[in-house]
């Protein structure tokens, strides 16, 4: 019998594909991403602002993500002191964040990254209505 | 015993004497208070001296003299120790005559031509200086008894011619008397008795026999009266001046005039009336009392080992008003001692007219003692014994080097025997010891009464160095125990000086300069205390200056001077330390800051400096060190200081987010640290 001729693959076919591949992935991992903030609809605080006069920004809701420094204090029956550390502008800014007592069934560790959603109260003091771990 | 009487009689006089020179004192003082306040003042009040022969004082008008330490015994005795002795040839012929008139008339020699031969030596005898013309007097008084005795001699001879004119009137009486005149014999139950009755004619003729009869014996009678006071008066007088004699110790005189009396008086009556006659001649006032003395007796002895000794003996007013002397010793000797206490005496009473009564008594007392001139004799004789043996003592003791012994025994002699040949003659070398121990003593006494206590000490040494028996331990006890307080006074005053206190260290420097006032250590010491007043002043006076000005660097630079200036003051010491531990506390920042600055930590070093900052926030070299490591971490202190104000302005949350960048920027950082507690705790509470 006779040989028949291997037929290749056309070139232009097999990188079309991978672009394809790639483009599908690009498009799922946005959405996925997108799908896991779920406070992306909360406005980001800007640590140079409350640094500045944080009483000015009282009662405003915002959303931070950092990573947990310090217990500072605690009261149980109020709740925890945290010290947390936002990167904002390539500056990493310590901030004092208070979790009250309802959030105490979740576990901040040190040196893991949290987002949580934050209401400065009357004495400009970040205090967390919502957190989880990012 | 005699030489005790005859000293008391003189100490008695001389103490008087100063108060009679015009010496003032109270005279309620003197007495306790103790005189009735009904009684008259009398001739130098109701006060009496009254002398306490235990410590040889005696006490008048509220004053304490010393019988042997006065003046005018002292004085005396000095002129003795200072004359020179009598040895000349005068003072040997006056001595001869002397012992001529004695043997003269001693017993068994007295004649006529005797008694007469000794009297004529008498105004030999005066010739002399040491006799003080007492022969003389004693010669006149011969003469007036010899005066007497004619006297007498003439009124025997008148009532011996008027016995022979009486005898011759009596006859012519009976024979004027003619036959006319009748005899009656009255008989009856009395013993029959016959009267003549004479005629008128008879009665006319014998009137004037009668008369002249009666004349003569009224005569007679006055010469025999007068016979028998003349010869009592001459005896009195001779008495007297026996007695003056004897009192003024010319004992030997004393001796020349009891021959003579014997020799002239010779009845037989030896009896001394001359006592009685003054005593009853004295202005006994019976109103005045009686001065009573009373003695109470409550002996404490008790023995004690060791060795000291100690006399002592006080006068006291007790509460009825009783005047009383009480004294007490402690004898002791080297290994045991004996001491006896509780014996009082007291006087009440006491008065002028009250003493002059007991001083009647006691002559008329007296008189019954010293009753005959056989004592007066005897008594002479043994004080020139006395006087004698007295000399002869003091030669042994100044042999044996024991000056203050013999001293006292020379004084003790000279002031009973002070005419006495045997003291006399002693010569001016042996005398002149006794003289260099008495000027030291009486110069130890005016270093003592002036506090020159220097000088005392010096003296008493020197007394201890000429004079074996000289006890040191009194004198060296009061210059001592002068020392001590007057030291005690300076230190009070150094210390009043350092506190500040102006009038202790007058008071007390008045106290140190009165004990002792050339003491070496006073101007020493007043010099410091200026010197160091001033200085202390001075340094007072910056550290006010200082502290208002709140340069405390200043202060803790002369720490040294401020804490011994304010060592004193409680207020400005509190105020010091204050000072001293703020600059203390900035001082150790700065130390520390340039620790951690040295080490690159410039951060640290502007935290320690900022930490010490509050304590002390004008001190130039904090504030320095401060700005310059304000640059050297500026990033740092902008974040604490922008937290602290925050903090002030009452920013919780952005306070702490500073303080916590703080701590990031600088992880040591105990102002951060301390912020973030504080404010952490104050939100979770």
């Amino acid at each position: 019998m006779s040989r028949r001729a291997h037929q290749k693959t056309p070139p232009f076919l097999l990188f079309g594909s991978v672009l394809l591949f790639v483009g599908f992935a690009a498009a799922g991992a946005y959405f996925l991403q997108k799908g896991s903030n779920p406070y992306r609809t909360v406005e980001p605080l800007k640590p140079a602002e409350y640094f500045e006069n944080a009483n000015s920004l009282r009662g405003n809701v915002y959303q931070v993500e950092g990573v947990i420094l310090n217990a500072l204090a605690q009261n149980p029956e109020k709740g925890r002191l945290f010290s947390i550390g936002v990167t904002s502008e390539s500056k990493k800014w310590p901030m004092p964040i208070f979790i009250p007592a309802k959030l105490r069934q979740i576990n901040l560790q040190k040196n893991q990254t949290y987002r949580a959603k934050v209401r400065v109260d009357d004495a400009g003091i970040l205090v967390a209505e919502e957190i989880q771990k990012s | 015993m005699i030489l005790r009487s005859i000293t008391l009689a003189l100490a008695l006089f001389f103490s008087a004497s100063p108060t009679m020179l015009g010496q003032e004192g109270d005279s309620k003082a003197a007495t306790g208070g103790a005189r009735p306040p009904q009684m008259n003042q009398g001739f130098l009040g109701r006060d009496v001296p009254v002398m306490d022969p235990g410590s040889d004082t005696s006490t008048f008008d509220g004053k304490l003299w010393n019988m042997n330490n006065n003046r005018l015994f002292r004085s005396r005795f000095e002129k003795y120790l200072n004359a020179p002795e009598e040895t000349s040839v005068s003072d040997q012929e006056y001595e001869k005559t002397i012992n001529e008139i004695l043997t003269l008339l001693s017993p068994g020699k007295v004649t006529s031509a005797n008694i007469d031969a000794a009297w004529k030596l008498l105004p030999k005898a005066s010739e002399y200086r040491s006799d003080a013309n007492l022969c003389n007097s004693m010669a006149d008084v011969v003469y007036s008894v010899w005066l007497a005795k004619n006297e007498v001699a003439r009124l025997d001879m008148a009532n011996r011619t008027l016995q022979r004119e009486k005898s011759a009137l009596e006859w012519n009486y009976r024979m004027n008397i003619g036959p006319g005149s009748k005899s009656i014999t009255q008989i009856g139950t009395n013993p029959p008795t016959s009267t003549s009755i004479l005629s008128p004619e008879d009665e006319a003729r014998v009137e004037p026999i009668k008369e002249a009869l009666s004349d003569v014996r009224a005569t007679m009678v006055n010469n025999k009266l007068k016979k028998e006071a003349s010869i009592v008066q001459a005896k009195i007088d001779f008495q007297t001046m026996i007695i003056q004699y004897f009192a003024q110790r010319r004992f030997r005189h004393v001796l020349i005039g009891t021959r003579f009396y014997r020799a002239l008086f010779g009845d037989g009556d030896n009896r001394i009336s001359a006592m009685d006659q003054i005593a009853s001649s004295l202005p006994v006032d019976k109103d005045a009392g009686q001065v009573k003395v009373k003695a109470k007796l409550d002996p404490k002895v008790s023995g004690k080992g060791g060795s000291g000794g100690y006399v002592g003996a006080g006068t006291g007013t007790d509460s009825n008003n009783r005047r009383s002397s009480g004294a007490g010793a402690d004898t002791s000797a080297s290994g045991g001692a004996f001491s006896a206490e509780g014996m009082q005496f007291g006087v009440e009473n006491l008065g002028v007219e009250s003493l002059i009564s007991a001083g009647a008594s006691g002559l008329k007392a007296l008189g019954k003692m010293i009753n005959s001139l056989g004592q007066l004799d005897a008594l002479a004789n043994e004080a020139i014994r006395d006087v004698d043996e007295g000399v002869e003592a003091y030669k042994f003791l100044l042999e044996k080097n024991e000056l203050k012994s013999a001293t006292e025994r020379l004084f003790e002699t000279f002031m009973m025997g002070e005419y006495m040949p045997s003291v006399r003659k002693l010569s001016r070398d042996d005398k002149r010891r006794a003289l260099e121990f008495t000027k030291k003593t009486n110069e130890l006494l005016a270093a003592l009464e002036v506090n020159d206590l220097t000088r005392a000490q010096d003296i008493i040494h020197e007394l201890s160095q000429s004079a074996r028996d000289f006890d040191t331990s009194k004198p060296l006890a009061v210059v001592e125990t002068a020392k001590t307080v007057s030291a005690m006074h300076l230190a009070k005053a150094k210390a009043a000086a350092a506190s500040g206190d102006k009038n202790t260290l007058e008071t007390e420097l008045r106290a140190a300069t009165e004990i002792w006032p050339r003491n070496p250590a006073l101007a020493e010491v007043s010099g410091a205390i200026f010197s160091q007043t001033d200085v202390q002043q001075q340094a007072l006076n910056d550290f006010d200056r200082l502290i208002a000005q709140k340069n405390y660097r200043q202060i803790f630079d002369d720490k040294v001077r401020y804490i011994a200036a304010t060592a004193m003051f409680p207020e400005r010491q509190e105020k010091l330390k204050g000072v001293l531990d703020r600059v203390q506390g900035a001082e150790a920042a700065l130390m520390r800051s340039q620790e951690l600055a040295k080490r690159g930590d410039a951060a640290g070093a502007w935290e320690s400096v900022e930490r010490g900052f509050p304590d002390y926030p004008d001190d130039p070299k904090l504030n320095q060190a401060r700005a310059d490591y304000t640059t050297q971490a500026a990033e740092f202190v902008k974040s604490v200081r922008t937290a602290q104000e925050m903090e002030r302005k009452r920013q919780i949350g952005s306070s702490l987010a500073w303080y916590l960048r703080a701590l990031q920027d600088y992880p040591n950082s105990e102002i951060a640290r301390d912020g973030i507690d504080r404010i952490s705790a104050d939100i979770v509470k």
